[in-house]
């Protein structure tokens, strides 16, 4: 597992969800079990989250601990996934127990009057066993204030009380390398019966109990870590914020528990509202006025070098950067760079209510053309009519929506004059501390090291981008990882990259970014592409302005680095490609598949599904299946994980493009790995795009 | 423009976790995409400077200290003072652009409010602001003297950053003439009260707005609900 490189991101969330709070009145959400499901203690509940609720729960009893996060997908649909930890599994060898589990839950019924919620939740469907358990519940909630579950487990969750069968189920914990999906055993065997109650005592406090229908034959009977004096579990939760609870519990008759948990919503900011200043009203053009519609402006150099840098300047006020801009009679065209806007929409506005002050009014047509990394991303028209009569109309950002004219700017000409002078080449450098942390290792201990980054961007033309980052270690801590590999070790000896060497060159890269044609945007990119990879990556997207889905290709030729992180290259050497295709659906949710030839050699395919909110907060999850049979992938079986990324504008309210970004994966293998290129193009052309611009458009007028 | 007084933004006591972030970034360069630390650094900073600097004047009673008649005496160009009670606000105004009626007036710390004869028509930089409020079904009630009942349209952006409509359900009453003081003027002025619901919501509560208009049209005072979580914002048009 690994985390990205940033700075405490975990340290800000906890503390802005610690102030959504401050009223004096609580606001009660879904409460949590042990395991960080929607539940009562040990035993899980038909309560479902809020769509989009991402939840983190920590939990303690007994020498176990557990921590869990969870995400809702869709409005019936949640996930979890959990890190466990049993101390003194072995004494004799001081050994701890470590755990990687993921839970499905489904709501198959939401509580009506007279109806229970009623839910089903495949628990640790997906690890090597010691959690495995499935149920069926349901809740019903009384006078508000009393939650009444019920249900019937299977699994670990049948271990004691067993009330009948259901065929046999296989033996849990024979898998030897897990990571697959055990189909055959959900709702077989024994199931036994659980239950509880929830009251809610106040608006802060509440009281639980139930009588759990788990034995503990490992941690109570075989391990002896506590005893199992009796079924039932009592606890008392405490809602410290909106977003934050504790509880205290004693557990089956014997010992005490802990929990924390927190949920946040990222349809919810922690800072809501914004502190986006206000923008320049539309100038409205007064074309009775004599002289009004001449167009013979565009003939004299000094006029037209004056509305050039008074537009640069109006540009550079709202956050954007003019590039080039050609300018007729009766029509304008501009390129912009935005690189303070996170809402696309809202630079657009903002642009064309400068424009109005400072085009001549003859102008009557004007175009926008995003650009990044010298590429034209899109072209968006708009009539100057318009914008002066929709800036006041109670629906104004759907009338201007439907006269807006989106589409391809690669058939939108730009003459070598049209650019701004000064603009190129562009040179930025930054200094700055980084955060390391590499968590559940071969080990499962946390490495990582602290550090100091130094990175540079020079842009000597459009197109064209140099990138190049340097790190040192202050602190570090890494330890070998005695890990073999029946594959070429293009990942597995990743550790060695970091353990011994203090300095290293990150990146180095070239670039070179283009339109080949009509819907089609390229790049090619050479050098240090990563930490352990080097070559020459080139990548094609065919992406139309206003559809749905992308098809690309990418080829690789890489050489694999020295571990010393210098300019050297070890002997491996792949060519790796795939061909990707993306699907953008139900406003929110984008699916992609890759299928290709991976670093290790090895072919197959990645699937990912995203969601992607309109605030910019985007949660996702993949799976790599290649020809790599799973007993020589090595633990795991399949390369899997989840990415988040959260926007800063979320957690600060004001615009900002930067991003927190998350990555947890499952142990590094060496199947299905591709190489680490920065610059792909589809998560940038997209932005600019019909499907993109359309959930935030509301924010055009704002 | 004599005293013309900035706006006090909302508190911003969501950052003051940033402030353990003391890490300190350095860049430098051309303006280039920032990078998260310099940015919640810089956060910090303004929260930071925002607490130990000056403050702005305080508001009492929706008056910033210091405006007085006397002190705005030499000004003939139109001026309108806004506050925001709940949020302890206030600032005078200067308008900035007329488009189709509609007058932007703009806060020396760029903050604008949109009014169209009075009536707040949109509000940009406030942390909770009016995205667009639909006036002609207001005026027309109020140019009718007073009477029936009709439906507005009031716009703002939501949590998840997409348009929240709300459809008020609206009736407008001629309460009578009454004479208002504003900052020491008199003004002989109709008053009438608007009381609107929204029937999407199960709670039924509603809101009421008070507009108090001189024999000439223009809105000497008002009371204007705009934002579910900010309330209300109240306007005296100091200068004609």
């Amino acid at each position: 597992m690994k985390l990205l490189r940033t700075p405490c991101v975990a340290a800000m969330l906890f503390a802005s969800t610690g102030l959504v709070a401050g009223s004096a009145h609580a606001e009660r959400g879904v409460s949590l079990n042990f395991y960080g499901v929607p539940g009562l203690i040990d035993m899980p509940s038909a309560e479902s989250l809020p769509d989009a609720q991402i939840t983190a729960t920590l939990s303690q009893f007994a020498d176990s601990s557990r921590g869990t996060v969870g995400f809702q997908l869709f409005d019936r649909v949640g996930f979890a996934f959990r890190y466990s930890r049993i101390a003194n599994w072995d004494r004799a060898n001081n050994y701890t127990y470590f755990d990687r589990s993921l839970d499905l839950r489904l709501s198959l019924l939401h509580e009506s009057r007279y109806l229970p919620a009623v839910s089903v939740g495949l628990q640790d469907f997906l690890g090597t066993g010691l959690y495995s358990a499935e149920y069926i519940v349901a809740t019903k909630t009384f006078a508000d204030r009393l939650l009444v579950s019920a249900g019937l487990g299977w699994g670990r969750l049948s271990s004691d009380g067993e009330l009948f069968s259901t065929g046999t189920r296989p033996g849990t914990n024979n898998v030897a390398t897990g990571g697959t999906v055990q189909f055959k055993h959900w709702f077989r065997g024994p199931a036994a019966p659980f239950a509880g109650i929830e009251w809610h005592a106040s608006d802060r406090l509440s009281l639980k109990l139930e009588r759990s229908s788990d034995r503990y034959t490992e941690e109570a009977d075989r391990l002896a870590l506590f005893e199992r004096k009796s079924p039932y579990n009592f606890g008392l939760e405490y809602q410290l914020t909106d977003s934050a609870r504790v509880g205290a519990y004693y557990m089956y008759g014997d010992t005490f528990g802990l929990t924390a948990q927190i949920q946040l919503n990222p349809k919810r900011p922690a800072m809501p509202g914004t502190s986006a200043s206000a923008p320049y009203p539309v100038k409205v053009r007064d074309l009775a006025a004599p002289g009004a519609r001449d167009t013979g402006w565009a003939e004299r150099p000094e006029v037209v070098a004056s509305v050039r840098s008074t537009t640069a300047q109006a540009m550079s006020n709202d956050g954007m950067l003019l590039e080039s801009m050609t300018l007729s009679g009766t029509r304008a065209v501009v390129r912009l760079r935005n690189d303070t806007n996170d809402s696309a929409p809202m630079a657009l506005g903002r642009a064309l209510r400068a424009l109005t002050f400072v085009l001549p009014p003859s102008v009557e047509e004007i175009t926008i053309i995003p650009v990044m990394s010298g590429m034209a991303l899109s072209a968006i028209t708009f009539r100057r009519s318009d914008i002066e009569a929709f800036e006041h109309a109670p629906d104004g950002a759907g009338q201007i929506l439907a006269r807006r004219v989106l589409s391809d700017a690669a058939r939108v000409a730009e003459g070598p004059a049209d650019q701004i002078e000064g603009v190129y080449p562009r040179f930025s450098w930054s200094i700055q501390p980084y955060v390391s942390a590499s968590l559940f290792g071969a080990h499962d201990k946390l490495l990582g090291s602290i550090g100091i980054s130094a990175s540079t961007l020079y842009e000597p033309a459009p197109g064209f981008v140099l990138r190049g980052s340097v790190s040192h270690q202050l602190f570090s801590r890494y330890e070998p990882d005695g890990v073999t590999s029946v594959l070429p070790p293009v990942r597995s000896l990743g550790i060695e990259y970091f353990r011994n060497t203090r300095t290293a060159l990150d990146d180095a890269t070239a670039s070179y970014y283009f339109r080949p044609g009509a819907d089609l945007y390229g790049r090619i990119t050479a050098g240090y592409l990563e930490r352990m990879f080097g070559g020459v990556s080139a990548e094609v997207l065919w992406k139309p302005v206003d559809s749905p889905l992308a098809i690309g290709a990418e080829i690789n030729w890489v050489k694999q680095r020295d571990f010393d992180g210098g300019f050297g290259f070890q002997d491996y050497s792949v060519v790796t490609g795939h061909v990707s295709g993306y699907l953008n659906f139900a406003e929110d949710y984008t699916a992609a598949v890759h299928a290709g030839r991976y670093l290790a050699g090895d072919l197959g395919a990645t699937f990912e599904l995203s969601r992607e909110f309109a605030n910019g907060w985007r949660i996702g999850a993949y799976a790599t299946l290649t020809d790599v049979p799973f007993k020589d992938f090595g633990e795991g079986s399949f390369d899997k994980g989840i990415v988040a990324q959260m926007p800063l504008s979320w957690l600060l309210g004001k615009p900002t493009r930067s991003t927190a970004g998350l990555n947890l994966n499952s142990l590094q293998r060496d199947g299905g790995q591709r190489v680490r290129v920065d610059g792909r193009l589809y998560g940038s052309v997209r932005e600019y795009h019909k499907q993109d611009l359309a959930k935030e458009w509301g924010l055009f007028w704002r | 423009m004599g005293t013309v007084l900035a706006m006090r933004r909302g508190t911003l006591t969501g950052t003051l976790g940033l402030a353990l972030l003391a890490l300190a970034a350095c860049s430098g360069g051309d303006q280039g995409p920032a990078s998260m630390l310099s940015e919640t650094t810089g956060a910090a900073k303004e929260v930071i400077a925002a607490f130990s600097g000056a403050r702005p004047p305080a508001v009492v009673d929706g008056i910033p200290a210091g405006l007085t008649r006397e002190s705005i005496a030499g000004i003939t160009t139109p001026m309108l003072l806004v506050s925001v009670p709940s949020a302890r606000n206030a600032a005078t105004l200067a308008p900035a652009s007329v488009n189709a009626g509609h007058v932007t007036w703009v806060s020396p710390d760029r903050i604008t409010v949109t009014t169209r004869d009075g009536v707040v028509t949109a509000t940009r930089g406030l942390q909770y602001d009016v995205l667009s409020n639909d006036a002609a079904p207001t005026l027309a009630a109020i140019s009718a003297g007073g009477a029936g009942s009709y439906s507005r349209d009031l716009r703002h952006i939501g949590d998840d950053r997409r348009i929240s409509l709300t459809r008020l359900q609206c009736t407008m009453v001629a309460s009578g003439a009454e004479t208002v003081v504003v900052l020491g003027h008199s003004h002989a002025t109709r008053h009438f009260v608007e009381t609107c619901t929204d029937p999407a919501k199960a709670s039924r509560e509603g809101l009421r707005n008070d507009y108090w208009i001189g024999a000439d049209g223009v809105m000497w005072k008002s009371r204007q609900f705009m934002h579910p979580v900010s309330g209300y914002i109240e306007t005296s048009r100091l200068i004609r």
